[in-house]
């Protein structure tokens, strides 16, 4: 890694690795999160009681003995809802409460406030509830046939797939499950409302998206937006998973605060969390590739499959993100993309680092090295060769490439981690252990990524931002971004402190605060900083433009204002920055501005399938070598090379962190974590006990993160690229790996052996016992 | 009144708080918010905080600083404990050298565990067991200081290199002695044990049986409290009556004698690490790689630094990892009471799905193991989804013997694999005698297939235990066949060459 790259700047402080600015106060405990903040006087507490079967009708509800428990203080249910019922991010269809129906284990039936956490809970199980059962769908395969759907299903077609199918020389045919996973955000859900004068409210949520946060429970009480004020200091953790799921407790807390004037806090334990919330979807990809006997693609016909559980959620944005995203890097002149949206009585899946874009992904990757297998090439050549370039630059959206990073970047990815020889000198260690007959495999894997950057729901790409300069020359920044870990205060805070050429310290990014900024757009779709720098940016701008106006007409200076190093110069004129905004200040020039920003370019018809979605892409290559052990499926990955492309680095300590940080997430999402549901739609991985995420242990031995370094073609701010999703999927590299692992036991099989996602050491196992024992 | 230090000033512990944890006692009453709740039940280290150990047992660990989950640790288990916090180690203005490393190193993002993998980090330097002598063996400590944390943004890396930083500050800053680095605390503990009627802590047998006498017909006994907490905080059950077993005296001896070890039931895992090092008073001999293995990957290190010997076998789950190996060793357990003591073999001892033969009343005293002829010879192996801090798919543990051709001694049994912990006897019998061919595998291997009836559940389905049950016995074979010790494995995979660089 090269914390320090030398090259041209702004500024120093743009593409500094500056720290994180809460970093001492989370090594020192200090960092406030929600459930550490001073509880006000009778604090009360909340909890729900879950529904225990996946689909049915309530047919007795009976709470007296949940009323009369010890310390319980109200009982909510549904019909105690002023407002309305529903709390759907985007379309309707998650009550707050059932109401009479219920459709998937752990669906809040009611809610229980009690004077402490723990009575809360206990006054839980008095509850007397009795169903009318109703049949449930509780897989992909189930809800296929029954076609049941939350939105409708999509086809997006270039040329005519079937046709060029029918002739290709090579299909390949197959399909790809790929379960979901738990966000385990080690911070659970929580809010916590109190009560003002006046009907208003403040609400306190960990959430990712503040301004809906504030909608819904204006919506829930039934009273105007102006009267809820939703705060957010910072989250431990997200990663989509507090994107729409953090307002139903931000609304039951605060529907219990109304109710009793008191404070209300509801705050998840592990287990109703991992139960009660949503989760990335799991995808079954149906897919055919057909290729020439170069290795070139012909065509594709892909159909996505998303488990989206009871209710719509974000899936029709994540399912189109995997439609984008099923042929990665890769040019087909033809193919046929069928995304859809099927309703089992599970919890309603949502919003996970990827936002499908993974699970769209994941199947063209394994079939390239099916091809490859088959056509006897190495897989990086088959891929390479099919990498979007120009002259074959058309994505099947509509979208036409015209930045071509990948081939440039693999072929140095490729030449920095010794590709070439590693496969050669692994393909001999492969032979001799089976000539010995001995237990360990290796195999490597390089493959690309190629991600999107915006929101595919166009509104969502604004942004706003208040900067206000205090008469010491201090400055505080609010915009609507959140900060969940990734950074994104420390971020834009170099860009306000680089705007007026001061230290960073002496700029503070306050909490997000709906009241501060209205209107905010969820912190997510790897976006923040590209919004909420570019903003901030803006805010800037238009202070400067005052002061530059005040400096002309009051200091008589006439030469453009620089901000350096804590001067304000114009020509031969100079003055500190306080001095400057001291005299500023008397002078009456505004000191305070709100920025905005909308990313230009933009549009999409979702119905066609066509247009540019996508501001621009971000990129990264991953050569992963992993160590099989044959006789339990246990394995090791021995070492990980990454060559990102997250343009010009705003900060690139923050940015290697995430793309770190997102290899890991994505190496337990296809190997450790495994999502597992009983026969009766239960969640049995629902405690960390049982569902495992990636521990120090599971990290690469060796472990290389280069950038690319290059300025975003785009005018983003400061030529920086979006870094908090694309990484994730570098980890398909290390699955590819380890499928070829399991292969070699065999090289002299028809087709490559299928390896389950996730591979635990027990799908591992399976696939090299699959390896050795068929095809022959 | 008992009492608790906490980063070195005295706080009474109220009476009533038998079941409260020490996290919400730090959080809600101390207002030591530093100190995370993430999963309650011990997975996941964000409530990690250090114990100064003073006296008696504690300092047998072979280590004065050791890190517990304060989530399952009961607050009266630690009156007349000391303990240290975050907020202990340093602040903002003053932060100890881990934590003004982990900010530099960017080793938090979201910071929520962060605290607990200081707690972690700070008790590995503060460890004063040898420095493992190159590079990578001090890489593995560090990794296995962590592997009770768990964090979700970082993907560890940064933290690893923080610890590395802060050990330089302590050697250039502090002479090399953690220990300097943590502020004065001026209160010490001094002897103090719980006062709380519904939370006995006895010190000896005496007090123990009186304990039980008073206690009425079925006290709760806590010997870790790593698995009986979960209760408290995961099913929301309250306790009448708790009597902890982790001070009496009598119930934290080793002996060792005439060919038999024997445990007290209190012993911890930490201690149990130390008994079988090599390292240990009563004997160079006690090397016990199967223990090692075993214990490496037990639970995490704040699970063993807590957890007891008599508690894995007192939970009597079909997944703890103690019970094949203790079978292998033909162990024998006495039951204590107030009427006396009775002696029960371990095979004798499971009943059925986490039920026993230990009667209402009855408490582990001791575990009695005959020494193998070599304590090289045992074997042990785990087959989990992760290789840190996860419970078993399948556990595997093997006595085999062979002399001159011939198996002479055998012993096997499996964990993970049934509602008890499983000896296929039937093999075991057949195997003695039998001559060590290739032929003799294969019948063992089809008795085996045959005989095992595997469970099928979140963790790993039937087909693959059944699998792991004749694979883990395939490796033990071959190890059998060439010298004791361990068979090549996935952790003997050199790194690939010249890639540090």
């Amino acid at each position: 890694m090269n914390l320090s790259p030398e090259r041209p700047q702004p500024s120093s402080l743009i593409g500094s690795p500056q720290a994180h600015e809460s970093g001492l106060g989370h090594t020192t405990g200090t960092a406030r999160y929600i459930d550490d903040l001073p509880t006000p006087a009778n604090l009360r507490y909340l909890a729900t009681g879950q529904s225990t079967v996946a689909h049915g009708r309530v047919t007795r509800l009976d709470l007296e003995a949940v009323r009369s428990a010890p310390g319980v203080v109200d009982v909510i249910t549904a019909q105690d809802v002023p407002g309305d019922l529903d709390v759907g991010a985007v379309y309707p269809g998650d009550p707050l409460l059932a109401n009479g129906i219920v459709e998937f284990i752990g669906q809040p039936l009611f809610a229980v406030v009690a004077t402490s956490q723990r009575a809360a809970h206990q006054a839980l199980a008095r509850a007397a509830v009795e169903y009318n059962q109703a049949p449930a769908l509780l897989t992909i395969e189930q809800a296929r046939v029954a076609d049941s759907t939350v939105l409708p299903t999509r086809t997006w077609t270039v040329g005519d797939a079937e046709a060029a199918l029918a002739t290709a020389p090579l299909v390949l045919e197959g399909e790809l499950y790929v379960r979901g996973q738990e966000h385990f955000y080690l911070e659970g859900q929580v809010a916590l409302a109190l009560p003002g004068e006046d009907d208003t409210l403040v609400v306190h949520s960990s959430t990712q998206y503040p301004g809906e946060v504030q909608k819904l429970v204006a919506s829930v009480l039934a009273i105007p937006l102006h009267k809820v004020e939703v705060v957010c200091r910072r989250m431990g953790g997200a990663f989509g998973g507090k994107e729409s799921q953090a307002a139903p407790l931000a609304c039951l807390a605060a529907l219990a605060a109304v109710r009793s004037g008191c404070a209300v806090k509801y705050r998840m334990p592990r287990h109703d969390d991992m139960v009660q919330t949503g989760k990335r979807h799991d995808f079954a990809c149906r897919y055919r590739f057909g290729f020439d006997p170069q290795g070139d693609l012909l065509a594709s016909s892909i159909d996505l499959a998303g488990l989206c559980g009871y209710s719509p959620d974000l899936s029709e944005g994540i399912v189109d993100r995997a439609m984008f995203h099923a042929h990665n890097a890769y040019y087909t002149p033809a193919t046929t993309i069928i995304g859809r949206r099927l309703k089992t009585h599970t919890v309603s899946n949502t919003a996970f680092r990827g936002f499908g874009g993974p699970q769209g992904m994941i199947a063209i990757e394994a079939a390239f090295d099916d091809a490859a297998w088959r056509l006897g090439m190495d897989p990086l050549d088959l891929r390479k060769r099919n990498l979007l370039r120009p002259g074959a630059s058309d994505t099947p959206y509509g979208q036409t490439v015209t930045d071509f990073v990948l081939p440039a970047l693999i072929d140095d990815l490729e030449a920095h981690c010794d590709y070439r020889t590693r496969c050669a000198e692994i393909d001999r260690f492969n032979a001799d252990a089976n000539g010995e007959g001995s237990a360990l495999r290796r195999g490597l894997s390089l493959t690309p990524v190629q991600f999107g950057i915006s929101f595919t729901a166009k509104h969502l790409n604004q942004a706003g931002a208040l900067v206000s300069i205090y008469t010491d020359g201090s400055i505080e920044l609010t915009h609507a971004g959140t900060e969940m870990g990734q950074g994104l205060y420390t971020k834009v805070a170099q860009v306000v402190a680089d705007a007026f050429g001061v230290p960073l310290r002496q700029v503070r990014n306050n909490a997000t605060r709906t009241d501060k900024v209205p209107n905010g757009s969820p912190t997510a779709a790897s976006s923040g900083s590209d919004l909420n720098g570019m903003a901030a940016a803006n805010a800037c701008e238009r202070i400067q433009a005052g002061l530059a106006q005040f400096a002309q007409t009051e200091l008589g200076w006439t030469d453009p204002l620089t901000y350096r190093h804590g001067q304000v110069t114009s020509g031969d004129h100079s003055l500190t920055f306080h001095e400057f905004i001291t005299q500023a200040y008397l002078a009456r020039t505004p000191l305070s501005a709100t920025g905005f920003y909308a990313t230009p370019e933009i549009h999409f018809d979702k119905a066609r399938g066509f247009g540019r979605p996508f501001y621009y892409f971000a990129h990264g290559a991953a050569a992963s070598e992993v160590a099989v052990d044959l006789r339990t499926g246990e394995y090791r990955t021995l070492r990980v090379d990454i060559l990102h492309d997250a343009g010009r680095s705003l900060n690139p300590a923050i940015d290697l962190g995430q793309i770190e940080g997102g290899f890991v997430q994505g190496l337990g999402w296809l190997t450790c974590e495994e999502l597992l549901w009983g026969d009766d739609g239960r969640v049995l991985s629902n405690s960390p006990a049982n569902y495992k995420i990636p521990t120090a242990h599971d990290v690469p031995e060796v472990f290389n993160v280069r950038f690319f370094e290059r300025p975003n073609s785009e005018a983003t701010i400061h030529r920086s690229k979006a870094v908090g999703e694309p990484p994730l999927m570098l980890a398909i590299s290390a699955w590819c790996a380890l499928r070829r692992a399991c292969a070699s036991v065999n090289p002299n099989r028809a087709t490559l052996a299928p390896l389950a996602a996730p591979a635990t050491p027990e799908a591992v196992y399976r696939c090299a016992q699959l390896a050795r024992d068929e095809g022959r | 009144m008992s009492r608790i230090i906490v980063n070195g000033t005295a706080h009474p512990i109220p009476p009533g708080a038998a079941d409260r944890n020490l996290l919400n006692w730090l959080r809600e009453t101390q207002g030591l918010t530093g100190t995370k709740e993430g999963c309650a039940s011990g997975d996941c280290g964000a409530c990690t905080v250090l114990v100064h150990a003073t006296e008696g047992a504690d300092l047998d660990h072979g280590q004065r600083y050791f890190v517990i989950n304060s989530c399952i640790t009961p607050l009266a288990a630690l009156a007349g404990r000391e303990v240290i916090t975050v907020e202990g180690l340093g602040d903002p203005k003053a932060p100890h050298p881990v934590q003004a490393a982990m900010a530099t190193e960017h080793a938090s993002q979201c910071g929520y565990c962060t605290p607990g993998f200081v707690m972690a980090l700070a008790a590995q330097q503060l460890d004063t067991s040898p420095f493992p002598e190159d590079d990578a063996a001090a890489h593995e400590a560090a990794v296995r200081s962590i592997s009770g944390n768990l964090c979700r943004c970082t993907g560890y890396r940064p933290i690893l290199a923080a610890l590395e930083v802060a050990n330089e500050t302590i050697a250039r800053s502090f002479e090399g002695n953690a220990e300097a680095a943590l502020p004065p605390r001026t209160e010490s503990p001094g002897r103090s044990r719980s006062t709380d009627p519904n939370y006995l802590v006895p010190t000896t047998l005496v007090e123990l049986h009186s304990a039980i006498r008073s206690a009425g017909s079925d006290p709760t006994f806590v010997a870790g409290a790593t698995d009986l907490w979960l209760e408290c905080n995961q099913r929301y059950q309250d306790f009448e009556q708790l009597i902890d077993l982790s001070q009496v005296d009598e119930l934290n001896d080793i002996e060792r004698a005439d060919g038999w070890l024997s445990i007290g039931a209190a012993v911890s895992h930490r201690r149990l690490a130390r008994l079988f090092s090599g390292q240990h008073e009563l004997g160079a001999d006690l090397f016990a790689p199967a223990v090692l293995h075993l214990l490496e990957r037990f639970g995490s290190p704040q699970v063993r630094n807590r957890g007891t010997l008599g508690g894995n076998l007192g939970t009597a789950s079909p997944i703890a990892d103690w019970p094949p190996l203790l079978l292998c060793l033909d162990a024998e357990l006495i039951l204590g009471s107030v009427a006396g003591e009775r002696r029960v073999p371990l095979d004798a001892y499971y009943t059925g799905y986490r039920q026993t033969v230990r009667q209402p009343g009855e408490y582990l005293k001791r575990i009695e193991l005959r020494e193998p002829h070599d304590w090289r010879a045992p074997l042990a192996f785990k087959v989990s989804k992760r290789t840190d801090d996860d419970i078993s798919s399948v556990f595997g543990a093997f006595y085999l013997r062979a002399e001159r051709g011939q198996v002479t001694h055998c012993r096997l049994a499996y964990g993970g694999v049934a509602a008890t912990p499983w000896q296929p006897s039937k093999l075991a019998k057949e195997l003695l005698g039998a001559p060590t061919t290739e032929a003799t595998l294969a019948l063992a291997l089809r008795s085996l297939e045959a005989e095992v009836q595997p469970l099928d559940d979140v963790r790993a389905s039937r087909a693959y235990r059944q699998a792991m049950t004749l694979s883990l016995f395939r490796r033990a074979w071959a190890a059998m066949l060439s010298a004791p010790g361990f068979a090549d494995d996935l952790y003997e995979l050199a790194p690939v060459q010249g890639a540090r660089a």
